[in-house]
């Protein structure tokens, strides 16, 4: 090779490898830039990973100066992502204050200086870790499902569970509805169905497989709540069949044909029905944090005789109705008190689930759909709260948008809220994160970062069930899969009432 | 130098070309639709997704030159260029003589007859980029076979095992055969002492056994442990195993086995007599084409259906009705769907469905195959069912792998439903495609301009089919039966509309579901002729229930004649079954109602 030869290739690596500039000429525009994933003017946990952006639509270069005090980050090419180190320094430096972020785009030869905005750095931290379960919206089949876990400081996304180590051409296998006790991932639970299926349990170090079913209660245990810190996890119990819509936009209902509640003690392996009246739906316990009170939904439904008690739920799907109810427990005894309502949506219409109390217990946020209890798919679903000392509730502002918001979680600090929103194609499920004050109001949510700012446009899962952790859980894939393939599970006892 | 000594070669690029010309002249519809049943996208993400298991590499690169396909003649040149590459690699991993060059055609002959055996499976595989994994990944392996050679007769043993580390990742099966091989081939090596020969065949083989399983262990998580060994080679499961269709490979494996294991000099010398070498000549040639035959999947239904569905795609209704006509064989429902489609399209169904031949074939393959994974998806769009095309779409990408041709119809779906930023999001994918992305770039159009979807011939009318009322229900995977229910329960004052439900009543041959659609149809078509078909139903139904009064009517005169005709055959054939009577009544009246009515029974639709 010449020397000439050798000399343009280093020329050319040396220019490819420039810092990027603030264009000196450039026309100012006074709209805000538009770019894609929208993170102008939200609110960010002061440890969260660096937001990554391009132009949402043609540009053939963009230009980014982030800028706090004297701080100043400079980023350039198609797309905006600053290293993690140096964006971590920043907003340390920034926490409690704003970032300011200006934006050039060129077209051609020229340069478009965009309005300033602002990222604000709140100085309340967010759970290092989250995790979620990632499938596809497909109605009935699915293949690959894999429960994941995601570094919320950096893009160190890690594969949990998958259920392909446990699947055949043949027989497939769902894994879903994976739950903490208070955000450990020590102690933790997640169900497989179908084949090799059973409830796997992580608890302090210990690994097993749970058989929930049998003749006492309804079904397996299906949507969990951990206990906050006894051993014990109440569970509803749901038989559940789909339907397709063919116009809706809403396109699948997914309807539950009778659901109860039901208690395990995972120290004891035992199970109990905790409400399983026929007429009453009962589903989504969740746990207050004191511990003393589970909070549920249940609606009312009488099945019509003359009919298959499938095809009655699929022609009155609309009139489920699901009010959000509660229970005193006594940790001691392990009693369960009777059922008091806490939010009658019926009466407004409409129906309540997925009911998630606040770490302080003050709030109580759910999901508002028009109908149902499954409002992943429902484009009208909204996040409301209730305020538990005023009993007031009340749209959320600010974390709603025009589409679907549905599943959702509290961070431990009670200032951070993670939800399932559609909001960007109302087709797939992303997760989005708002800050909520002592006052329980919310900032503008931003979407879960990624390295590629492109990702969430071309990936085609949703994520599902995201929650918080405080760190990732240890066990891999192959480990979760040992147990699941090693034995049937083992026999829940059913008792009358659980103690001590 | 002789005139024979090319002979040899000259017969293997006769033959490449031998097998380009007949994949293109009689396999253009199905590597069409292999392509559209394939998806490389030029992402890091794609890339990204495809090596989460051993043997992604492969299945990176075979989804890379399916694309190619999608014109057919690029394809056939990429795969009969691969052939060569790996014929080529062959020779000098075994050091093949020249004189011996039709051997190499063996394994082209056992990949040709891995993709040609596909029929019905190409809707139901889930290895991606089949049709090259199988060249490419033996074309891989010979490459590493060869290079193997080469290395000093000291590092082979530990050459083995750094080669299963590597292999196993990238090319899945075809690594650990290349290893298998490396360890055989060992046992032919001049250069190696006794002892270095079995140190390397243990290693080989232990390197086969545990590679996989360590790579299950530390690596992998999305290979059920069951698969392992497996990796990079299609699954012919369903419901059930179908074991035959894996021949071609395990000859394959046996043959490069074969090829690999110390030939004995006698067998050697003998081999070089002239005679015997042609001989040999010959007869692996015969057994090449007889073999390659017997696989070759033939089915005139699979044809139709493939060149019926081209046909749609490009709208060419008038071509879907060429395909139908003169039909030699019972056809299969997924067809009489089609060509049905095609009418309505041209305004023709009322007059002219029954002049085709009908039927309800099964399905040429040992699976169970549903009419919604090779024609469903796109009959219920045409209909205007997009949620349920959507639905279908849905459920096979996640089930088979994400496919242009799915991809596609989610956009149609998503615009005509008004769904623009999802539909945005099909159409970003389908740009990141070499062949898909113009018409990806089409419809961006509709998503940034919803209103101009109106001026398109194609979304125009969907958009008029699409459904106004919502119900909650399921097609438990039978599109006809859900198609024909549903349609039937349509209320329209669209003429377009409102003869659907006419056709679908005629469909179910429900005289009291007929006549209000009758009227209907009567009602919306004022002064215009009733088409012949409505015409016979009537006469046919006034005549057997009595219910309405058709005496005023003004029926066509062959509708009468037929009917009075019909019904004397019918009273001197009186005592025959329908399968007796099938035969005499179908020359005269197998194009009228009144043969569908009383001699076509039990359609079973799928």
């Amino acid at each position: 090779m010449n020397y000439n030869k050798l000399l343009s290739i280093l020329v050319l690596a040396l220019a490819a490898c420039h810092s990027a500039s603030v264009p000196e000429s450039y026309t100012q525009s006074e709209s805000l830039p538009d770019i894609y994933p929208d993170y102008t003017d939200v609110t960010i946990p002061v440890n969260i990973a660096p937001l990554t952006f391009m132009i949402n639509g043609e540009a053939d270069e963009m230009v980014a100066r982030l800028t706090f005090g004297n701080e100043e980050m400079v980023l350039g090419g198609d797309k905006i992502q600053p290293d993690v180190d140096e964006w971590h320094n920043l907003l340390q430096q920034a926490q409690g204050k704003d970032i300011t972020v200006e934006v050039f785009a060129r077209q051609g030869e020229r340069w478009t200086g965009y309005k300033p905005f602002a990222l604000h750095v709140s100085p309340d931290s967010i759970d290092s870790w989250l995790s979620y379960r990632l499938i596809s919206p497909s109605y009935v089949a699915y293949e690959e499902l894999t429960l994941n876990q995601r570094c919320l400081e950096n893009y160190d996304e890690r594969v949990m569970v998958d259920n392909m180590l446990c699947s055949t051409e043949k027989d497939g296998q769902c894994v879903n509805c994976h739950n903490y006790q208070q955000y450990n991932p020590d102690r933790m639970l997640f169900h497989a169905r179908q084949n090799m299926g059973g409830t796997v349990m992580a608890y302090d170090g210990k690994l097993m497989k749970i058989n929930m079913s049998g003749d006492s209660i309804l079904s397996a245990g299906v949507y969990p709540a951990w206990h906050p810190w006894l051993p014990l996890v109440v569970f509803s119990s749901n038989k559940t069949e789909q339907a397709f819509h063919t116009a809706h936009n809403n396109k699948i209902e997914v309807i539950d044909t009778g659901s109860d509640l039901i208690a395990y003690d995972v120290e004891k392996n035992q199970v109990t029905n905790i409400e399983n009246d026929p007429v009453e739906f009962e589903t989504y316990p969740v746990w207050a944090p004191d511990g003393k009170t589970v909070y549920y939904c249940s609606a009312h439904f009488v099945y019509n005789d003359s009919l298959e008690q499938d095809a009655d739920v699929i022609l009155r799907a609309k009139a489920f109705k699901y009010n959000i109810y509660k229970k005193s427990f006594d940790p001691e005894t392990m009693t369960f008190g009777p059922r008091q309502m806490v939010f009658n949506a019926d009466s407004l219409g409409k129906s309540a689930t997925l009911p998630r109390i606040s770490p302080d217990g003050r709030f109580l946020v759910f999901t508002m759909g028009n109908y149902g209890c499954f409002h992943i798919w429902h484009h009208e679903a909204d996040l409301w709260m209730i305020n538990l000392d005023s009993a007031v509730a009340r749209r959320m502002e600010g974390i709603n948008s025009d589409d679907t918001e549905s599943y959702h979680s509290w961070s431990s600090n009670g200032r951070w809220m993670v939800v399932s929103s559609r909001r960007e194609d109302g087709n797939y499920t992303r997760p989005f994160f708002a800050h909520v004050d002592e006052q329980g109001r919310c900032t503008k949510p931003f979407v879960l970062p990624q390295a590629n700012p492109e990702y969430h446009r071309l990936f085609m899962k949703c994520y599902n069930i995201p929650e918080f952790m405080y760190g990732p859980v240890k066990y891999s894939p192959q480990d979760f899969a040992r147990i699941l393939r090693k034995s049937d599970g083992q026999p829940v006892q059913y008792v009358q009432k659980l103690v001590r | 130098m002789k005139p024979t000594k090319h002979l040899p070669l000259l017969l293997v690029a006769v033959a490449l070309c031998v097998i380009a010309w007949c994949l293109l002249a009689f396999e253009d519809n199905l590597l069409w639709k292999v392509q559209e049943l394939n998806l490389f996208l030029n992402t890091g993400m794609f890339f990204e997704q495809q090596m989460v298991v051993a043997g992604g590499f492969l299945t990176w690169l075979g989804t890379f030159f399916t694309e190619f396909f999608y014109y057919s003649w690029q394809g056939v040149l990429m795969l009969c260029a691969w052939w060569a590459l790996l014929m080529w690699l062959t020779a000098k991993a075994f050091c093949v003589k020249e004189k011996w060059a039709v051997l190499m055609l063996v394994p082209v002959a056992l990949l040709l007859a891995s993709n040609m055996e596909l029929g019905y499976w190409i809707y139901y595989l889930k290895l991606r980029g089949y049709f090259f994994v199988g060249t490419i990944g033996l074309a891989g392996a010979m490459a590493c076979v060869w290079g193997y050679r080469f290395v000093p007769a000291t590092f082979r043993p530990v050459a083995v095992v750094v080669a299963g580390a590597l292999l196993y990742p990238l090319l899945g099966a075809y690594g650990l055969l290349a290893v298998v091989l490396m360890g055989l081939l060992s046992c032919r090596q001049k250069d190696m002492k006794r002892s270095q020969k079995a140190v390397t065949c243990v290693l080989a083989l232990f390197t086969v056994l545990l590679v996989p399983v360590i790579y299950y262990w530390t690596v992998y998580y999305q290979t059920n442990y069951d698969y392992i060994y497996r990796a990079a080679l299609p699954a012919f499961e369903v419901d059930d195993a179908y074991p035959e269709y894996y021949t071609p490979f395990v000859l394959l494996g046996l043959f490069y086995v074969a090829m690999a294991l110390p030939f004995p000099e006698k067998w050697q010398q003998k081999a070089e007599k002239t005679s015997l070498w042609a001989v040999c000549q010959v007869a692996l040639l015969a057994a090449m084409v007889c073999g390659v035959w017997h696989y070759w999947y033939h089915d005139y239904n699979f044809e139709k259906e493939l060149e019926m569905r081209r046909a749609m795609e490009q709208r060419d209704w008038e071509g879907m009705l060429r395909s139908a006509a003169a039909y030699k064989e019972e056809p299969t429902r997924a067809v009489v769907m089609m060509k049905n489609l095609a009418l309505f399209r041209l305004g023709r169904q009322g007059d002219e469905m029954y002049h085709y031949k009908t039927g309800a074939k099964a399905h040429n393959a040992p699976m169970r195959v549903n009419m919604t994974q090779v024609v469903g998806r796109a009959i219920y769009y045409e209909y205007g069912q997009a949620n349920y095309c959507y639905r279908w779409c849905l459920e096979d990408g996640v089930e088979f792998g994400w496919r242009a041709e799915y991809l596609k119809y989610m956009t149609r779906c998503a615009l005509l439903k008004e769904e623009t930023e999802v539909a945005k999001k099909y159409i970003r994918l389908l740009k990141h495609t070499r062949f898909h992305k113009s018409w990806a770039e089409a419809q961006e159009q509709y998503a940034c301009h919803p209103e101009t979807m109106k001026d398109s011939e194609e979304y125009a009318i969907v958009k008029r089919l699409m459904m106004k009322e919502d119900h909650l229900g399921s097609d438990s995977g039978l599109a006809e039966m859900y198609l024909m229910n549903t349609l039937l329960d349509v209320n329209s004052y669209d003429p377009l509309v409102q003869e659907l439900t006419l056709l679908s009543a005629l469909w179910k041959k429900d005289i009291g579901l007929f006549w209000p659609r009758f009227f209907n149809y009567a009602t919306l078509h004022k002064g215009e002729h009733m088409p012949k078909h409505y015409q016979e139903a009537a006469y046919l139904y006034g005549h057997l229930e009595h219910q309405v009064d058709i005496s005023q009517m003004p029926f066509d005169e062959d509708v009468v004649r037929n009917y009075n005709d019909f019904m004397a055959l019918a009273q001197r054939c009186s005592g025959m079954t329908e399968e007796q009577m099938k035969p005499l009544f179908y020359p005269q009246f197998g194009r009228t109602f009144y043969y569908e009515y009383f001699l076509i029974r039990n359609q079973k639709s799928n």
